[in-house]
C-alpha cells in the first residue's frame, strides 16, 4: 500500500515521456518525406506505449482510490466475522452441494427446459 | 489460436470430463452389483434354507449379512459425497492452489481483482477447502467399503470350504439372476445400465480420437517399455559403441557393471576367434629340428 504513491508517480512519469515521445516524433515527420511506412510503423508503436502506460497509471490510480473501501471491508471482515463469505462453506460442510455441483444443476435445468 | 481450434479444444476437454464421468459411473455401478450379488447370496439364495443349516454355516452368513449393511452404508455415504462435491480431488487441490496464488500473489501490471471478485475468490477458496476435507472423507469410506468387500469374499471362501467338507454344493455369485426376485431384479437393471454406459463410453471415446486427430494430437498411447537386450548391449561395448540410459540400466539391474560385461565380451571374442581359426591349421610332417622344446623340463635337459 505504502508503495502505491511511488508506482503512481512513475505510472505519470512513463506517461509524460511517451506522450513526448509521439509529439517528437510527429514534429519529425511532418514533413513531405515524413511519412514513409517505418515512420508510420514507428509511430504505431509509440502510441501502443502509451496506452500501456496510460492504462497502468488508470489502474495504479483507481487502486489507489479504492484502496480505503477495500482496506475497511477486509478489517470489517475480520473484526465482525466473514459471515456470507464463509455461506458455500458451511453449506459443503454440513453435507450440502457445492457451488460446482449446484451450477451444474442449474445448467442440466436450464438445458431441459429449453428442450 | 483460431476460434474453430480453441472450439475443437473446448469440445475435448468436454469430451474428456464425460469419459471420466461415465468411467466412475460404471465403476460405481460395479460395487453396487458387487455388494448386491452377496446380498442376493446372504439373503440365502443359493442356500435351502439358513435355519436348516448348520450353526457355524448359519453365524458366517449372518456375519455376512451384518457386514453388507455395513458396506452398504458405507457405500451410500461416499456415494452422497461424491454427488455432492462433483470436482475430483486433484481438481480441487489445483483449483486450491489457483485461488491462493491470485489472492495473495502479484499480479504483473497492476491488474488486481477488484473488491467483488476478490470476495467471491475468497468465499470460493474457502469452500474449496471444506470440499478437500470432504473428499477426503469420501475416499476413507470407499476403502473401507473395499476392504468390507473383500473381507465378504473371503468369508464365501470360509463358507464354501466348510460346505465343500460337508460335502454339500459350492456357493458362488454366479451370472445367473433370477429376475423375479427383488435383488435380482435390481442386479438386472444394473447390468442394463452398465452395458448402455459401456456403449457411451465407447462412442465417447471415438468420438475424442476423431477430434483429436483433427487437432493433430497424436495418440497419447504409451511405448511399451522394451527391455534392452544384455547380449545387445555387450556387442555394442565390444564395437565400442555409446550406450543409453535404458542399457546401463539393464546392466546394472542384471547385476553387470562394464568392466565385467567386457570381459566376457573379451572372452567370447576369443572364443570367436578360435571357432574362426581351428578349420584354417592344418595338419602336416615337419621337416628339420622341432622349434619348440619339449614342456616337460627333465627331457629338456636330455637333448
Amino acid at each position: 500500500m505504502d508503495q502505491l504513491p511511488d508506482i503512481i508517480k512513475t505510472a505519470k512519469e512513463e506517461v509524460k515521456e511517451a506522450e513526448e515521445a509521439i509529439k517528437y516524433h510527429e514534429d519529425l515527420t511532418s514533413g513531405k518525406d515524413g511519412n514513409t511506412v517505418g515512420n508510420k510503423e514507428k509511430g504505431k508503436k509509440l502510441r501502443e506505449e502509451f496506452n500501456l502506460a496510460i492504462g497502468r497509471l488508470n489502474r495504479a490510480e483507481n487502486i489507489f482510490k479504492n484502496s480505503e473501501e477495500i482496506i475497511s471491508f477486509w478489517a470489517g471482515k475480520l473484526e465482525f466475522g466473514f459471515d456470507e463469505l464463509l455461506d458455500d462453506s458451511l453449506r459443503v460442510e454440513n453435507g450440502g452441494a457445492s457451488s460446482w455441483a449446484l451450477r451444474k444443476k442449474s445448467n442440466k435445468s436450464d438445458t431441459g427446459e429449453e428442450e | 489460436m483460431t476460434t474453430e481450434t480453441e472450439k475443437k479444444d473446448t469440445k475435448l476437454s468436454d469430451l474428456n470430463v464425460s469419459i471420466t464421468k461415465i468411467s466412475q459411473n460404471i465403476s460405481k455401478l460395479y460395487d453396487e452389483r458387487k455388494s448386491l450379488n452377496l446380498m442376493s447370496l446372504a439373503m440365502s439364495n443359493d442356500l435351502d434354507n439358513i435355519k436348516g443349516l448348520p450353526e457355524e454355516q448359519q453365524q458366517i452368513l449372518i456375519e455376512v449379512q451384518e457386514r453388507q449393511k455395513e458396506a452398504n452404508k458405507l457405500r451410500k455415504m461416499r456415494d452422497e459425497i461424491n454427488s455432492n462435491i462433483i470436482l475430483p480431488e486433484q481438481a480441487i487441490l489445483e483449483n486450491l492452489y489457483l485461488y491462493y496464488y491470485r489472492l495473495t500473489g502479484e499480479e504483473s501490471d497492476l491488474r488486481y481483482p477488484t473488491l467483488k471478485k476478490e470476495a467471491e475468490m475468497f468465499s470460493r477458496f474457502l469452500e474449496l477447502q471444506q470440499m478437500f476435507t470432504q473428499k477426503i472423507k469420501s475416499t476413507q469410506y470407499h476403502n473401507q467399503f473395499q476392504e468390507l468387500m473383500s473381507e465378504q469374499l473371503s468369508t464365501i471362501d470360509k463358507l464354501n470350504e466348510i460346505r465343500k467338507k460337508s460335502g454339500n454344493s459350492k456357493i458362488s455369485i454366479s451370472n445367473k439372476i433370477d429376475n423375479k426376485s427383488p435383488i435380482g431384479f435390481k442386479i438386472f437393471k444394473i447390468n442394463k445400465k452398465i452395458s448402455s454406459n459401456k456403449r457411451k463410453i465407447e462412442q465417447l471415446k471415438k468420438e475424442k480420437s476423431a477430434l483429436e486427430s483433427k487437432l493433430g494430437i497424436k495418440g497419447r498411447r504409451k511405448k511399451k517399455y522394451k527391455v534392452p537386450d544384455l547380449s545387445s548391449i555387450q556387442e555394442r561395448i565390444s564395437e565400442g559403441g555409446s550406450l543409453s540410459l535404458d542399457d546401463l540400466g539393464a546392466l546394472l539391474k542384471h547385476g553387470k557393471g562394464i568392466e565385467e560385461i567386457e570381459k566376457t565380451v573379451q572372452k567370447s571374442k576369443n572364443a570367436k576367434k578360435q571357432v574362426k581359426n581351428s578349420p584354417k591349421r592344418r595338419i602336416q610332417t615337419s621337416r628339420g629340428r622341432r622349434r619348440a622344446g619339449p614342456r616337460d623340463t627333465s627331457l629338456k635337459n636330455d637333448r
